[in-house]
């Protein structure tokens, strides 16, 4: 009987263990050929199964390549397409049970380059989007091998996205939700780091980003490299009829003119502000720093203000305020580590 | 009773702490050092009594200071306020949380740029119109507590001095701010 009730509780504990460790699972479609030249068609399935195979070799993840992603697709009496449409791809991921769907597509370029666009989307509604160039031929396992590096990277516990250092003497504008005496400090480990801080929020006594409204800015679009809620206009529940009076038209549709102007324009809407920022302060990057309540822990975004381009992105920073600064910095003028494999 | 080579050990102890503390949290840097006799505003959150006391120690010291006050300078909140949109759109609207959400939060962020191009400004006409070269920052806490003060150069828009100074038991309002005068003259 003792014997009995101490099997089936090992044998729960390695189950619920296993449910706990359970690899996450990573959904691959075509990366579409935009080069107008069928000539490199091959590469639509290739691409997929290289980054699929170089993951597999470095991280502990199951891949699902896009001839099986077919084959579960014919159930729902679908097939792989080579695009989708942002909001599509959540129902993808979902239909296939994976945690990410990642698709893209690529461009030939001049002088024999090529350009990977990468959209990884995880079943939570979140998009990741990225592009790199490289050179054909000689050193496309190289592409290969940086954009799987990418993507591992993003799935590790820190989300590490950096797509190179920020040099020293850089002016930064910092947003953070820390104040007075620590929002010095922060300043003091940059200015002794050799960067120029711009005196956005600096030249307030009081910070006005709490803790919970610098979460709004984790989420950032850029003009290659995104970080972004993928969201469905569709599913507003823009309702009208004959019971519409003209009060409630107008008022839909300064609604739709706002969802417009923040959702779907709001990377347009966005550069022109960052524009006006850019010359009140002649600064090279915004830098949002989050830290949680405690602050033992924070987040960061960086955006190049003359790019637009999302250009870091790291969570999970554990530590003091100092030993996160320290941190920060060491991997703004060092960027990321090349992988030991 | 304690006898007194141990009170005197006790006491070098505590003294011993406090200066371990207080070099911790104290930290300095000056890029350029503010000129003489320069135009500057200081900001300060203060009763006018204290403001005054402050404002002395800068005119003595030979700045052109410059009548601004922190109420001179709108918060967020007089400018922006966005709260209703996020209440109306969640009771009129059915099933476009994410939609909402991302809306809201990009409603947030241009506001949030949006204040900070209205600072600018607003910085760019006090040093066009008044001459104010430097934008000066002080916060002065009690004992045990630390007292911290920033200089933002209104030319560039620069950071150019902070400081952040554990306030000890003998420091009353005219040593904390002659300190930091002296610290962002590049006197000390």
């Amino acid at each position: 009987m003792k014997l009995s009730r101490v099997a089936t509780s090992c044998i729960m504990t390695c189950l619920l263990a296993a449910a706990a460790e359970a690899a996450p699972v990573m959904a691959f479609g075509y990366l579409a050929n935009k080069s107008k030249d069928g000539n490199y068609d091959y590469l639509e399935t290739i691409f997929p199964n290289s980054f699929a195979g170089s993951i597999q070799n470095i991280f502990w993840v199951d891949v699902i390549k896009p001839i099986r992603v077919n084959r579960i697709m014919k159930k729902y009496n679908l097939r792989l397409e080579k695009e989708y449409r942002p909001y599509e791809l959540v129902d993808i991921a979902r239909k296939l049970s994976a945690d990410y769907f990642i698709n893209g597509n690529f461009i030939i370029l001049p002088k024999d380059r090529i350009r990977i666009n990468i959209n990884l989307c995880s079943s939570g509604g979140r998009l990741f989007t990225f592009s790199n160039t490289g050179r054909m031929e000689a050193e496309i396992f190289k592409l290969v091998d940086r954009i799987a590096n990418i993507i591992i990277d993003f799935m590790s516990k820190e989300k590490l996205f950096m797509s190179g250092i920020i040099p020293g003497g850089s002016k930064i504008g910092i947003f953070t939700n820390l104040s007075g005496e620590d929002l010095n400090y922060l300043y003091y480990s940059f200015l002794s780091g050799g960067y120029r801080i711009a005196g956005i929020q600096a030249n307030s006594l009081n910070n006005n980003l709490s803790t919970d409204m610098i979460e709004s800015f984790k989420y950032m679009s850029g003009s290659e490299n995104s970080y972004q809620t993928i969201t469905d206009l569709r599913s507003a529940g823009f309702r009208y009829g004959t019971w519409a009076g003209p009060g409630y038209i107008t008022e839909l549709n300064y609604i739709k003119k706002i969802y417009r102007i923040y959702d779907q324009n709001y990377f347009d809407a966005k550069a022109a502000i960052l524009n006006k920022m850019s010359a009140a302060h002649d600064m090279d990057k915004i830098l949002v720093i989050g830290f949680n309540n405690l602050k033992t822990g924070a987040w960061i975004r960086c955006l190049d203000v003359r790019s637009k381009d999302l250009i870091w992105m790291q969570s999970d920073i554990a530590g003091s305020i100092p030993e996160i600064c320290s941190k920060i910095i060491k991997r703004m003028s060092s960027g990321i580590s090349p992988r030991r494999e | 009773m304690l006898n007194k080579p141990k009170t005197t050990l006790i006491a070098l102890f505590f003294a011993a702490l406090t200066l371990i503390s207080c070099m911790s949290r104290s930290v300095k840097y000056l890029s350029r050092p503010l000129p003489p006799n320069t135009g500057v505003a200081v900001i300060v959150d203060a009763s006018n009594r204290v403001k005054n006391v402050i404002m002395a120690r800068f005119l003595a010291r030979g700045f052109a200071v410059k009548a601004v006050n922190a109420s001179d300078f709108y918060t967020m909140d007089n400018v922006f306020d966005i709260r209703d949109f996020k209440k109306i759109s969640y009771l009129e609207r059915e099933h476009n949380l994410l939609s909402l959400e991302k809306t809201f939060d990009n409603l947030y962020k241009m506001h949030y740029y949006n204040f900070e191009v209205n600072k600018a400004e607003v910085l760019a006409e006090m040093r066009n119109k008044w001459n104010v070269q430097y934008l000066v920052l002080l916060e002065l806490k009690p004992f045990a507590r630390t007292s911290w003060g920033r200089a933002i150069d209104l030319r560039t828009n620069d950071l150019i001095w902070i400081e952040n100074y554990p306030t000890s038991f003998i420091d009353n309002t005219e040593k904390i701010v002659d300190k930091f005068i002296d610290s962002m003259t590049g006197k000390k």
